[in-house]
């Protein structure tokens, strides 16, 4: 099973300006000291072994997007937002003329706005061989996908779109058999509900949970969610604000934090974690900060003789084998 | 995990020994929250001293006691952590909102 981030910024999409591209080019020309680089790869190698992530990359600002590809015919993927352009190009490329007719699974988490404002821009829609089946808890999905694209927010209305649509809803505590995944689903707190999902084939699970928020008032319920991610091999978590901002000034924002991901992973025996939906104003620098400090408080709260749990940071682009 | 209060000064001195996660928590709450309850107007300070490490659990247990103080005038201070737990409380950011002091005499001693 291979995971593939299209986009892992929470709330709004974002991009570096040209003053903070200037500055990574300062801080890797100032890291390099003058050396002279006989080659291409010496180059490379240089920038690989020696510049920390934030320098030599980016975490990238497209909103949540996340591909499960279990190397089946069907497309599975995590939300619609921005990040499902790039996906939706990027099928078409690896389908090439075969492309024709494709299943486009996508499971929705909820549907506040950065969750599928990229399905506007999702070309495979354009295509009236394929077929896009939306998987999820609410109701109402046909509906606001089609107040999206209503004058005067979008030029191109849902109907414009060719390709064949289907809406299945899901229900929390439910498993279903969809596109050779095992799916079951789990309810989350957020506002207007959203819903995690845990995938599993052949042996492998990846669970992914965002904008689900662990609040105080809810702290019995953590168990349900222990059990939901019970021995996966990764859960994708929301991240987006540390312990203290999450339960004083943006308590009920529907958000959670590094600290809870980590130890409800380390409940649940999760062979990753990997941060996800990272806050908007922070730039490169700041989320590979927070990074760090999450696996340190892992090793900090790591019961003796238990095994590690590994935390990956999302960014746009990021491949990881499950 | 075992809570002891005392009083000193007028302030109620809170020493919680060993360590606070799922496990605990609901005993933690079950002990700290009372002295809360019952020191209105009053500081409390969370002696860390015979804590090796405190999970979000517990972290958020501190934080629900903080909340309910608020209503009561009681303003809580953090005392004596070791360095993971000192560690601990700056990676959760809880030093940006509680008063963190190395010892208890110097928690006392602040105003």
């Amino acid at each position: 099973m291979k995971i593939r981030i299209w986009g892992c910024r929470g709330s709004l999409p974002t991009a570096p300006n040209a003053r903070e591209v200037r500055g990574k080019v300062v801080q890797a020309l100032a890291m390099a000291g003058g050396r002279t680089f006989e080659s291409p790869a010496a180059i490379e190698q240089f920038v690989d072994a020696e510049l920390e992530f934030p320098l030599r990359g980016t975490y990238g600002g497209e909103s949540s997007c996340v591909e499960i590809d279990g190397g089946g015919e069907e497309f599975v993927v995590c939300d619609m937002g921005s990040g499902l352009r790039e996906f939706g190009l990027d099928s078409i490329r690896r389908t090439g003329s075969e492309g024709d007719g494709r299943v486009y699974n996508i499971f929705l988490s909820h549907l506040h706005w950065d969750h599928i404002m990229g399905f506007p821009f999702f070309t495979p829609a354009f295509n009236p061989a394929n077929t896009i089946r939306f998987h999820g808890g609410h109701e109402s999905i046909e509906a606001v996908l089609r107040r999206q694209q209503e004058d005067p927010c979008f030029p191109v209305p849902l109907d414009w779109m060719q390709a064949k649509f289907e809406f299945n809803r899901v229900r929390p505590g439910e498993s279903y058999e969809i596109a050779g995944f095992r799916v079951s689903v789990v309810e989350q707190h957020h506002h207007g509900l959203s819903y995690g999902y845990r995938f599993e084939e052949a042996g492998r699970s990846v669970v992914y949970s965002t904008d689900s928020e662990h609040n105080l008032e809810q702290m019995d319920q953590e168990q349900r969610f222990v059990d939901f991610f019970a021995n996966a091999d990764m859960v994708i978590f929301d991240t987006m604000y540390s312990l203290g901002d999450a339960i004083t000034i943006k308590q009920d924002w529907g958000h959670s934090s590094n600290i809870v991901a980590v130890d409800l992973c380390q409940l649940a025996g999760v062979r990753r974690l990997c941060m996800f939906h990272h806050e908007p104003i922070h730039n490169d620098r700041m989320i590979h900060d927070v990074f760090l400090e999450t696996v340190r408080y892992e090793e900090l709260v790591r019961r003796e003789g238990a095994e590690p749990l590994q935390v990956l940071c999302a960014y746009d682009g990021m491949e990881i084998e499950i | 995990m075992e809570c002891n209060t005392e009083t000193i000064d007028g302030v109620a001195v809170v020493h919680l020994s060993g360590d606070v996660d799922m496990r605990s928590a609901n005993a933690f709450e079950a002990q700290f929250l009372p002295v809360i309850e019952s020191s209105a107007g009053k500081r409390v300070v969370l002696d860390l001293a015979g804590t090796r490490y405190m999970s979000s659990v517990g972290l958020r247990v501190i934080m629900k006691a903080a909340q309910a103080g608020r209503q009561l005038d009681v303003t809580l201070a953090l005392a004596g952590p070791n360095e993971d737990m000192r560690e601990i409380i700056q990676i959760s950011r809880f030093d940006k909102i509680f008063p963190v002091h190395d010892s208890v005499a110097a928690a006392l001693a602040a105003e």
